[in-house]
């Protein structure tokens, strides 16, 4: 199971610093919202394109994010033809794809290992409210860690219920699956907590 | 908050995961696959009370926005985030929470009914109101052409809160329940 949206790659926008990109990102957000002009959000669409090309990201990768994303907007303004009027659906249009052509920049050429890295940091000032940053961290690598394991978990209760002849029914499946996630949540702290891990 | 909690907030966390990998629900009549992710968001509000449920999904929505695939359809990413529908997303954590909140209150007395009622309010009421106000607010949509919008994705959740409900009631009798046993 491939978890994470990142392509592996050496361009500029790749080898550029996460905060940086995450500075840029927020920096967009506020800048599509400062112009009412169709021509300068364009202009700003345009330059988000470019820098998909200088990714040089798979098309395949980068499409399978973005026409879904995309069929809404197409639906969005739609409706903004038909119930308010074309130029104001232009010029939301505009705004929303800059910002989702900005954010899928970010992702797919942001390994998830360093947005982790930057969150981390931008956590640690919560220690002087008495929040530990490691717990925060250890809730994070557990999610991550258990979803390809609850996933598994989720097809053999599944596979055991098409045997008994319950498989179209989701209840057969979602109270067991949470029942041992239940049981493997205990199991777990217990673990955590027998290795003198303090928290 | 103990060890224990944090755990179960990343098991949860990890189960409305799973929940967008599998469709595990298909309407009757019309066949149509509904994504199965606002019954993780019932379910973290329903089994782990609202501070843990409303955490829980926090932190899901976090790992999203960090670049993991984990909505239906494989999607993730900061994009999701300026999307025009991203106002239902940033609701899940606070219905969790209320449905957290009054799964508690009701701790007691609690029934079908009321986890039906519950499970109404915060993953359909509430989900839709963010949903829907995001849409007229940040995208423009003049709000009666929303409500219609949103109309055909009602039979779906309807079928997810009876899914929920039912699961939290006969999960209820579980030993080691996250919110202990009522008198």
């Amino acid at each position: 199971m491939n978890l994470s949206l990142y392509q592996p790659g050496t361009s500029p926008v790749h080898r550029l610093r996460t905060v940086w990109k995450l500075a840029g990102l927020f920096a967009a957000g506020i800048a599509v919202l400062l112009t009412e002009s169709p021509l300068l959000l364009a202009a700003g669409l345009a330059a988000v394109i470019a820098c998909f090309t200088l990714a040089r990201l798979p098309l395949g990768a980068v499409l399978r994010q973005a026409l879904p994303l995309f069929a809404v907007l197409a639906l969005f303004f739609a409706a903004h033809a038909i119930f308010t009027s074309p130029e104001l659906g232009t010029v939301l249009v505009l705004r929303f794809a800059t910002i989702i052509g900005c954010g899928l920049l970010l992702t797919l050429t942001t390994k998830v290992s360093d947005m982790m890295s930057v969150l981390e940091g931008a956590l640690r000032p919560l220690a002087f409210f008495g929040i530990n940053p490691a717990k925060i961290s250890l809730v994070f690598a557990l999610t991550i860690r258990f979803i390809p394991v609850l996933a598994d978990t989720w097809m053999s209760v599944r596979a055991a219920q098409q045997a008994r002849g319950l498989g179209g029914n989701p209840l057969a499946i979602l109270v067991p699956v949470t029942v041992q996630t239940l049981r493997r949540a205990d199991r777990i702290a217990e673990a955590i907590e027998a290795r003198g891990v303090e928290l | 908050m103990t060890t224990r909690d944090l755990v179960l907030i990343a098991l949860f966390a990890a189960i409305t995961a799973v929940l967008g990998l599998f469709p595990a629900l298909t309407l009757p009549l019309t066949g149509v696959p509904v994504t199965a992710q606002t019954l993780g968001v019932m379910l973290a509000g329903s089994l782990l009370g609202a501070r843990r449920g409303g955490l829980s999904l926090v932190v899901f929505l976090i790992l999203v926005a960090l670049g993991l695939p984990l909505l239906a359809g494989g999607r993730g990413g900061a994009a999701v985030f300026a999307g025009v529908t991203a106002g239902f997303l940033f609701s899940w954590p606070i219905a969790a929470w209320l449905i957290g909140w009054l799964t508690e209150k009701n701790w007691e007395h609690y029934n079908l009914w009321r986890a039906v009622a519950i499970n109404v309010l915060g993953g359909i009421v509430l989900v839709y109101a963010g949903g829907i106000a995001w849409m007229v607010a940040v995208a423009g949509i003049p709000l009666d052409k929303a409500l219609y919008g949103s109309l055909p994705f009602i039979p779906g959740d309807a079928l997810k809160v009876a899914v929920a409900a039912t699961a939290a009631v006969a999960l209820r009798r579980y030993q080691q329940h996250p919110l202990g046993h009522p008198a």
